[in-house]
């Protein structure tokens, strides 16, 4: 079986820039692992996963299952950064997590009360159920970032990118969305994830990927986190107690 | 006097002017609806730039209908092919400076509005110039004038007004999306870019329409202010897109029927300013967005 997703010599220049983004990134994710993608601010991390998905221009080789990706879209699912939207908008909690229905339920095509069920079914796995018909903009950070979760999964993908999902979340959020990659995983998907707490990479992670700009290294999470690797990717030597 | 705007408002003022009064009210509608999209797109400022941007068009458009004898110059579908095609320049003008260069939008929309806005101007004087031609009454596409109004064009602009809403909501689901999250919507296989370039067309359209009765210093105004007058009202966007469009049409109803009964009165203007006070209204009444709302919320919290 190919791999979930494999990247060869994947460069991002952005229009205007001096330096690249990124340059040269081989990668294959493992299936069924849970991966983060570290390192350090303006290493890329995001970059990397708009590249690999291509929302942004790039160099570069990349295969989703073995396949290009624009034949392979319903078989991921993004979750974006919780800064990256006007939580202002006019709009309910269940019917951001219905937008995860849109392919499934086809172009031009209305939202029926059956599709509110189902939205609603994954909601309640991120319990935020009783929140259905709140405006958006009147949940609190953490429970916004539930309702983008479940918006995810209602995609029903093989492979999921999350960017920064546990930014910024309460104990509660970070709980249940920890289940849920946990669940993720057991159901065979395979996860990436652009985390920036290095203390609990190694509790909640199979595999990292170290980027700053170039790929440090990649592998197991105890393997990835060497005093030796992260020196290199932030250029100080980082205190951790996880190596 | 207020005998005569009673009739008006109760369309009782003879077909002519029921009509004329219908096509405003539709026009009102469409422009709430799109108005809508625009606001949540944060495009605001776009549609300044684009209905600006239809003047040298309009200008083009009289002079290329002289040149081929249509109906002396005032050929409003000439005039509108013109004004779209530029409006479509000047959007696009935008879109390339923003992605080519290193200037911001706020400059590009900024430098783009006034430069076609005035290529325009410099082209209307060069038509009072010319010998052919009727060229009374161009002045009007600045700050519209109702009672100009054919009947041909008073269906011209109800039937493209209702194609505008009709599409809308066909594409509602779709507009909502790429107004609240245009990453995620082309991460899930969404054509974004069609998407825009449909919001954007049926951005001109309405500007094109109103171009006549509202103006095109003053479209933009219809085009937001009733988005931004629901917004107090609703957080769901099905029932914001349903307000504006009354807000619009209400809007619309009123300054049509004032400027079309006492005397020397702008439509364009007594339309924005009948939309501004339902802003306004909106801004100091609405519950628990508006002014007083959140006073009161304030004292008690």
């Amino acid at each position: 079986m190919p791999a979930p997703l494999s990247v060869k010599n994947l460069s991002v220049h952005y229009h205007l820039q001096d330096e690249p983004a990124l340059s040269s990134v081989d990668y294959e994710a493992t299936p069924g692992h849970l991966t983060a993608i570290i390192g350090p601010n303006g290493a890329g991390k995001s970059t990397f996963l708009k590249a690999v998905m291509g929302l942004i221009p790039y160099t570069g080789e990349v295969k989703v299952f073995g396949k290009q990706l624009k034949d392979q879209k319903q078989k991921i699912a993004y979750m974006p950064q919780r800064s990256s939207v006007d939580w202002d908008f006019p709009i309910s909690a269940l019917d951001v997590a219905a937008m995860g229905l849109y392919g499934k339920i086809g172009f031009m095509r209305r939202v029926t009360k059956q599709h509110k069920t189902e939205a609603l079914s994954y909601l309640d796995q991120v319990g935020m159920a009783d929140y259905a018909d709140r405006q958006i903009g009147q949940l609190s950070g953490g429970q916004q970032q539930r309702v983008f979760l479940a918006r995810t999964l209602a995609q029903n993908a093989d492979l999921y990118f999350m960017d920064e999902p546990l930014a910024g979340v309460d104990i509660t959020t970070e709980k249940i969305i920890i289940s849920i990659l946990e669940k993720l995983k057991k159901d065979g998907k395979t996860i990436l994830v652009v985390h920036h707490d290095l203390q609990s990479v190694g509790n909640f992670f199979d595999d990292a990927l170290l980027l700053n700009r170039i790929k440090i290294v990649e592998g197991p999470t105890k393997q990835v986190l060497t005093p030796d690797n992260l020196a290199k990717a932030y250029k100080t030597p980082v205190l951790t107690d996880v190596a | 006097m207020w005998h005569d705007l009673l009739q008006t408002l109760s369309f009782q003022s003879g077909y002519n002017t029921t009509l004329v009064l219908t096509s405003t009210i539709v026009l009102g509608m469409a422009c709430g609806v799109i108005g809508s999209f625009i606001y949540l797109r944060k495009r605001a400022m776009l549609s300044d730039t684009v209905s600006h941007a239809t003047l040298p068009g309009v200008a083009l458009g009289f002079m290329a209908a002289v040149m081929f004898d249509l109906n002396d110059g005032r050929h409003l579908p000439t005039l509108l092919a013109g004004a779209a095609l530029t409006a479509l320049l000047g959007g696009l003008c935008v879109q390339w400076i923003k992605t080519n260069t290193r200037l911001n939008e706020d400059v590009a929309i900024g430098s783009v509005l006034s430069v076609f806005y005035g290529g325009g101007i410099v082209l209307l004087s060069v038509i009072q110039r010319m010998q052919a031609g009727s060229k009374a009454g161009l002045e009007t596409f600045l700050l519209g004038q109702v009672s100009g109004l054919t009947q041909n064009e008073s269906w011209t602009i109800m039937i493209a007004a209702v194609i505008v809403i009709i599409a809308a909501v066909i594409l509602f689901k779709e507009l909502t999306l790429i107004c609240f999250d245009s990453l995620y919507a082309r991460s899930t296989g969404q054509p974004l870019l069609k998407l825009d370039v449909t919001l954007l067309a049926l951005m001109i359209i309405v500007v094109c329409i109103g171009l006549k009765t509202v103006g095109l210093v003053l479209i933009v105004a219809l085009l937001i202010i009733p988005a931004v007058t629901a917004r107090f009202w609703t957080n769901n966007i099905a029932f914001l897109v349903v307000l504006a469009s009354i807000f619009g049409a209400l809007s619309c109803y009123i300054g049509a029927a004032l400027s079309a009964t006492l005397p020397n009165l702008p439509t364009g203007g007594m339309i924005v300013l009948s939309a501004a006070s339902f802003f306004t209204l909106s801004f100091i009444f609405a519950p628990n967005r508006g002014l007083l709302s959140s006073l009161i919320g304030a004292r008690h919290a």
